[in-house]
């Protein structure tokens, strides 16, 4: 069941991450054009995202199981995705805030613009969380540290055999000596 | 050492994560709950009389007050060109009462708040702008001012009554504006985006009433000029 989720969980974050970066990048342009506004300023805005989409390539090329199996991460990120979509599904079609009507721009840019910051706060929280579990050890490493671990328990237990068998020899020859 | 900078690490990652779900969780909540509270319509009770029904009698009257003054059979002390002035005033703000697209709002009986904003759009424009700043104010401001004794019995009704008509729904007005914005507001706005659209019709209703009653003084005070010829 975790895993289904999981994998399930780690397909949509791809998903929502395409699709609201998509949201995102047509509102800007339609808020951008109508203020006369560069595009180079809203490179800030989409920043986020590219390092986003970057990471997660590598956690899956790298298998950095740290952020890939971690169910609870991608949850996170999904949901961080499901909202990013719904407050755009929102400031183009909820017609009952008035300012998508007052302004007759097809888009509540006031609306979107106090949704940015929070954006902004998530996206980079998952950013840094992400960098963070990448040092998480894998199950390779785990095995590998077991197996050492395991070497040195069969190293120690040999030796203490060959002392105690050393032991016994030596007790048998000096009853038969005597 | 190194085990121990692990788990550290681990425990930074999941407070993150974790403060992320819950920022997510909370704007994506606020949300959904703010779509459906400016989605709320003002659905009207079976017995409800909206107060154009409710004044349809009241309007009827005023006509009549207007339409007693005949200027050939007219006899009073009166000048005859300020009564004319003042009918033509009246007659205009019952055409504006009558012909204002406020009418199709208030006898419907489910409101949404674009049809609240809407009503206060024509409220504000047709009556108020149209009928009680340019017709009933105006009596009182000069050039147009009516220069007769009796004027000055109704005259600081009229003034009051047309300032604070032209200014009480302003606030509404804001407040219907400002529903798409609701992250971290006033109190004052987070009390009354609930119910906003009842809030808000009920508003105009009253206004709407004060309105009807400031004309309907007036004129029962033209009739008595014309009838009495005070």
């Amino acid at each position: 069941m975790k895993k289904i989720i999981n994998g399930l969980c780690s397909f949509l974050k791809y998903v929502c991450l395409i699709i609201s970066f998509g949201l995102t990048l047509f509102i800007i342009l339609r808020m951008y054009t109508r203020l006369n506004k560069s595009l180079t300023e809203a490179i800030f805005i989409f920043l986020p995202y590219f390092l986003l989409l970057i990471l997660f390539i590598v956690n899956s090329f790298w298998k950095k199981e740290g952020v890939t199996k971690n169910i609870f991460y991608n949850i996170t990120a999904t949901l961080v995705f499901a909202t990013n979509i719904f407050v755009c599904y929102r400031a183009v079609f909820d017609k009952n805030m008035l300012f998508n009507n007052i302004q007759k721009m097809g888009v509540n840019f006031n609306y979107f613009n106090d949704y940015l910051s929070f954006n902004r706060i998530m996206l980079y929280g998952l950013i840094i969380a992400n960098i963070v579990f990448m040092f998480l050890p894998t199950h390779k490493d785990k095995d590998r540290v077991d197996k050492v671990k395991e070497k040195e328990v069969k190293l120690k237990s040999d030796t203490t055999n060959k002392e105690e068998s050393k032991v016994v020899k030596k007790v048998e020859v000096d009853s038969e000596l005597i | 050492m190194k085990k121990m900078f692990i788990e550290y690490i681990s425990i930074i990652g999941y407070i993150l994560t974790g403060l992320v779900f819950a920022l997510a969780c909370f704007v994506l909540f606020l949300n959904f709950y703010h779509s459906k509270e400016v989605a709320n319509e003002f659905v009207k009770n079976e017995g409800y009389v909206d107060v154009y029904t409710k004044n349809k009698s009241k309007i009827e009257k005023i006509r009549s007050n207007i339409s007693s003054f005949n200027a050939n059979n007219y006899r009073g002390d009166v000048d005859q060109t300020t009564l004319m002035s003042i009918k033509s005033k009246l007659d205009m703000c019952i055409s504006r009462y009558e012909g204002t697209d406020a009418n199709k709002i208030f006898t419907k009986t489910k409101v949404n708040i674009q049809d609240v904003y809407d009503l206060l759009s024509y409220y504000q424009s047709d009556i108020v702008n149209d009928c009680i700043t340019l017709q009933i104010y105006s009596m009182d401001i000069a050039p147009t001012a009516v220069k007769t004794q009796s004027f000055n019995e109704i005259k600081p009704y009229i003034s009051i009554s047309s300032k604070i008509l032209m200014n009480d729904l302003a606030y509404v007005k804001r407040v219907l504006q400002n529903n798409s914005s609701y992250h971290f507001s006033s109190d004052y706005d987070k009390t009354n985006v609930f119910n906003v659209t009842r809030d808000s019709y009920t508003k105009i209703e009253t206004s709407y009433q004060n309105s009807i009653d400031l004309v309907y003084e007036v004129s029962e005070w033209f009739r008595k000029i014309i009838g009495g010829g005070i």
